[in-house]
């Protein structure tokens, strides 16, 4: 009986009874296909799904081992770019790993994107892979004398090498976008993808408050300086990690720079509520950091500002939690301060002076003024110290105290000192016509600037050019000759190659000890006036000065007084101290140049009154 | 990848690779891989010196057609040549001829090796492998090509043939032309190729068991093959007497007394061997009866086993002309996306015959079949290909290649 449908076009029973089976097939090879498909979609599931500190293969051989059923696998990947040495990084076998592997032809064409099998007596499928950004290949191997992989094989390779290259990729892309938004040190969101998330976050916020919080370690530097910045970086996680223990699961920290951290909290609930939490930041970092088995304490100043009173983006409640982060840690050190509108005329007035300061900068408007330093046993001049001064509009001089805080964030320091380095260079002539070619010349070095080789060298440079290094001495803090690494290995040789000599700066108002002078190079300590100032009459001022001046004679360092303002503290210091030259309004004001030699008899005058008076007291 | 046919026809073999060099230059291909059919009647040194130099360092595979070539413009007919280009420079092509010699399998072995290095894939399994051959030993050259490959990539091809079955049938690879040669090609394509494989055939219900059969014997007498093509008895009665029973007649019946061939009257009502079953189905190899013996024997194109069973078959013209578009359509089918850029029929000149004047509908269903996509097909002595998974050669079959694009 003939079948004659003119649909499908057959005429016998025979015919359709093979169109069916033909069909029915067709259809068990497409579920066995699709069965293989829905494993090579667990492998890539598996091959994304791993962390980044985890192999992207291993765990996924032995999904794929369901489909090629290989006895073992290798991954074979480029060094470096095209070209490269090929090595083993990851196989079955695990002493596979690490061995080189020649760049036979066949690899070649694998690495360059095809998919083959061997007819060789070890049956091989190779395929290629993008693994860890190189070009790589895989080879599954089945034992000698098993069937070779066929061409369904290969089709299903075709399938797992394309989709496991867009999976590597687009893994590649994740990590890229990580890298691109998160800080690398903490894991933590960086400034980039938290003003995005903050952005994003009060375009939806309505009317609910939200928090930021601006948190900036005190006293970071000095770990760093003092321990080294591995250190650093190891607090720098555990900061992370706690802050992260104290907040909310709907909180968002991020790291913005280097100690600097922010929070978005977010919801506000209410201001206890947000007291609470900041309260709890600033006790938790209170704790002691266990570092490299150092205990290290520290504290967090904290300025929040909120959305949406104290600004509706995130430039403005950034800038303002800032500006009370700033408040905070001037005024006291490890509190918490929330903008209003006084800090936001503070803010404005600081703006106000940092524009102020570019300017000044740019038009060279600094210049050195000059206070004598006296000898306490003959009372005459032996030096002076330069400090700086800027020039306003109408003339007048702003001391430096009133910018080289804000002048030093800016990081307009170097450009400063560098116009009022000019400037003393310039007065020399002048300063050695009225006091003498012997007298010595001291100048301010910031702690950042003094630990900076590059910026120390052409300091020196431009001393030794003068032909009488030795004349000056160099003033730096305490921080910059407490700090490990670059400046005691680097700076300290450096400055005595140049015959230049060191001061400390402000001594005992930091966190340096008389035993540490034992293990610092220093031609001179200036002890800081808050010791000068009224020793006469200061047990305490006087038991220090003691100590001091017993431990620097014996190690041969220059002391020097500062801040000398009366005839008693100068008595006190000639007579009960060795203190051996000093400085302050006593003897004369820091002047500029031309002041100071015109007013030269007359402070010559003075010294003589002061040595006259002195003597007088004694009789 | 780009594939394009190209046909001529004449009787001056010169002429039409003048006009074959014409269309090749307006196509702009620069073809990797290039079969070449052409009728008996052409001068085969001619068209080796036109492909070797017009397609220098691609490879070459092909031979005599039967009745010459088809493309997707029709039939070229008997004075025909026609070409095919495949144009793949990120695939990997190659070939290779040899003369079959006493070792036919040894010989198809290091063909296939020898294609395979020309590919500059050496140990490397192919996508699939061509194959052209000389009729007589196709078993034994698909046995040679199996020890390198196995059925793990399909071989597919035909046995050259001529008009008339006269033995004119040559083969032409890289290195010319051939009478008892075998051209094999290796394809690594960057479009995908599929494939199909299929006769027009169906099981009339008669069947026995070949009891008896003319073994093939060495110089000492010693049988030297399991099988052959000579049927000498089937359930213990001569062969020619049982087909003639199983077909009502097909053949002359002085043909069955004195012997001769048969070829012509046989390709309707084949023979078959079980190539195996699914699902409980019997899936066929056709035996085609080439001549009646002496002995009222049946010589075939296809090598039988003693204890084999054997079928009866029957074909009609309109299915033989179907059948080839359904080939195209499987060979569509398992191209990956089915997006194809052209395709190749090898299409069993025993059919032709038994479709007689229906042959241009043949071509004409091929080429629907394919889309319009530019085809080429020849008409052979025997085919190869792939059934349940076993690379295997028949007759009366229909083979059918796709190129992905």
């Amino acid at each position: 009986m003939a079948v004659d449908d003119p649909a499908i076009g057959l005429q016998s029973p025979e015919e359709l009874r093979e169109v069916v089976l033909s069909q029915r097939r067709d259809l068990d090879a497409l579920r066995r296909e699709n069965e293989d498909v829905a494993v090579l979609i667990d492998a890539l599931d598996g091959l994304l799904q791993l962390g980044d500190d985890d192999d992207p293969f291993a765990g996924v051989f032995a999904i794929l081992e369901r489909v090629f059923s290989f006895t073992e696998a290798v991954v074979v990947a480029e060094d470096a770019g095209p070209g490269s040495a090929l090595t083993c990084i990851v196989a079955t076998d695990p002493h596979q790993v690490g061995l080189r592997w020649p760049r036979e032809r066949l690899f070649e064409k694998v690495l360059g994107g095809r998919v083959t099998a061997t007819v060789t007596d070890q049956p091989a499928l190779y395929l290629p892979l993008g693994a860890r950004d190189r070009r790589a290949l895989m080879r599954l191997t089945r034992a000698v004398g098993e069937p070779g992989f066929d061409r369904r094989d290969i089709a299903l390779a075709r399938k797992f090498a394309l989709l496991a290259s867009h999976a590597l990729a687009a893994r590649a892309a994740n990590r890229l976008a990580r890298r691109a938004n998160h800080d690398p040190l903490t894991g933590l969101p960086n400034r980039t993808y938290f003003a995005e998330h903050v952005t994003r976050t009060l375009d939806g916020a309505g009317d609910r408050t939200i928090a930021l919080a601006f948190i900036d370690l005190d006293g970071f530097k000095q770990v760093n300086d003092l321990y080294g910045h591995t250190s650093g970086d190891a607090l720098l996680m555990a900061v992370a990690d706690r802050i992260r223990d104290l907040i909310r699961s709907t909180d968002v920290l991020a790291r913005i720079s280097g100690d600097e951290f922010v929070l978005l909290v977010d919801p506000v609930e209410s201001r206890a509520g947000l007291n609470a939490i900041v309260e709890r930041l600033l006790a938790g970092l209170k704790e002691a950091f266990d570092i490299d088995g150092h205990t290290l304490l520290l504290s967090a100043s904290i300025g929040v500002a909120l959305y949406p009173d104290h600004g509706s983006t995130y430039a403005e409640l950034r800038r303002n939690a800032d500006t009370a982060m700033y408040h905070a840690k001037t005024t006291t050190k490890g509190s918490a301060a929330y903008f209003d509108a006084e800090l936001g005329r503070e803010a404005s007035a600081r703006t106000e002076l940092e524009q102020v300061l570019r300017r000044a900068v740019r038009e060279r408007r600094f210049r050195s003024v000059l206070q004598p330093i006296v000898d306490l046993r003959t009372l005459e001049v032996v030096g002076f110290e330069a400090l700086a001064r800027r020039v306003d509009d109408e003339g007048r001089l702003s001391p430096s105290a009133a910018f080289i805080g804000l002048a030093d964030q800016l990081g307009l320091l170097d450009a400063i000192s560098s116009i009022v380095i000019d400037d003393v260079l310039a007065s020399l002539p002048a300063l050695d016509a009225a006091f003498g070619p012997h007298t010595t010349v001291s100048l301010n070095v910031s702690a950042g600037q003094a630990t900076d080789p590059a910026t120390m060298r052409a300091l020196l440079e431009r001393l030794a050019a003068t032909g009488a290094p030795s004349r000056f001495v160099l003033e730096l803090t305490e921080d910059a000759f407490l700090s490990a690494g670059v400046f005691q290995a680097e700076i300290v040789p450096l400055v005595e190659r140049y015959g230049v000599r060191a001061s400390i700066d402000d001594f005992g108002t930091g966190y340096a000890s008389l035993s540490t002078l034992l293990n610092i190079t220093a031609h001179e300590l200036k002890i800081d006036r808050m010791f000068v100032t009224d020793i006469h009459e200061r047990a305490r001022s006087q038991t220090l000065m003691e100590a001091l001046a017993a431990a620097t004679s014996k190690l041969g360092i220059t002391v020097v007084a500062e801040g000398v303002e009366t005839a008693d503290e100068l008595a006190y210091l000639r007579a009960c101290t060795p203190v051996d030259l000093a400085q302050g309004y006593l003897f004369a004001r820091p002047t500029p140049v031309e002041q100071l030699v015109a007013e030269r008899a007359e402070i010559e005058a003075r010294l003589r009154a002061l040595r006259g008076g002195v003597a007088a007291r004694a009789a | 990848m780009q594939v394009t046919s190209v046909m001529a026809a004449g009787p001056d073999t010169a002429q039409v690779v003048a006009d074959l060099d014409r269309r090749v230059r307006a196509s702009g291909l620069q073809p990797q891989f290039v079969y070449v059919f052409y009728g008996q009647r052409h001068d085969d040194a001619v068209v080796h010196a036109f492909v070797a130099e017009r397609f220098a360092g691609a490879a070459v595979v092909g031979g005599t057609s039967s009745a010459g070539v088809m493309t997707e413009h029709g039939l070229g007919g008997p004075d025909s040549i026609g070409l095919l280009l495949v144009d793949d420079p990120d695939g990997a092509y190659g070939s290779a001829a040899t003369s079959l010699g006493a070792d036919a399998a040894g010989a198809a072995e290091a063909a296939l090796n020898a294609a395979l290095e020309a590919a500059d894939s050496p140990g490397e399994l192919p996508e699939l492998v061509w194959i052209y051959q000389s009729p007589g030993r196709e078993e034994a050259v698909v046995d040679g090509l199996r020890r390198v490959v196995g059925d793990r990539c399909p071989i597919i091809g035909g046995s050259s043939a001529d008009d008339d079955v006269s033995g004119r049938w040559r083969q032409l690879g890289p290195g010319g032309p051939l009478t008892d040669g075998l051209v094999v090609g290796v394809m690594f394509s960057s479009g995908g190729i599929g494939f199909g494989f299929q006769g027009g055939y169906e099981p009339t219900g008669t069947h026995g068991v070949v009891t008896e059969l003319g073994f093939d014997r060495g110089e000492s007498g010693i049988v030297t093959d399991g099988g052959g093509r000579h049927i000498l008895a089937i359930d213990g009665e001569p062969a020619a007497d049982v087909y003639q029973r199983w077909t009502g007649g097909a053949v002359p019946e002085d043909v069955i007394a004195d012997g001769g061939t048969i070829l012509a009257d046989t390709t309707m009502t084949p023979l078959a061997v079980s190539a195996g079953k699914v699902d409980e189905v019997t899936h066929f190899r056709l035996i085609h009866p080439e001549t009646v013996t002496a002995e009222r024997g049946l010589t075939t194109f296809a090598k039988v086993e003693e204890g084999a069973r054997l079928y009866g078959m029957r074909g009609d013209r309109d299915r033989l002309v179907r059948r080839v578009g359904r080939v195209a359509s499987t060979a569509i089918a398992t191209v990956p996306g089915n997006e194809i850029a052209g395709g190749l029929v090898v299409y069993c000149a025993g059919c032709r015959m038994a479709v007689g004047e229906q042959v241009s509908a043949v071509a004409a269903t091929a080429a629907e079949s394919f889309g319009r996509a530019p085809f080429l097909g020849c008409f052979t002595f025997g085919e190869q290909g792939v059934i349940l998974d076993r690379n295997v050669h028949g007759n009366l079959m229909i083979s059918a290649i796709a190129f992905g694009r």
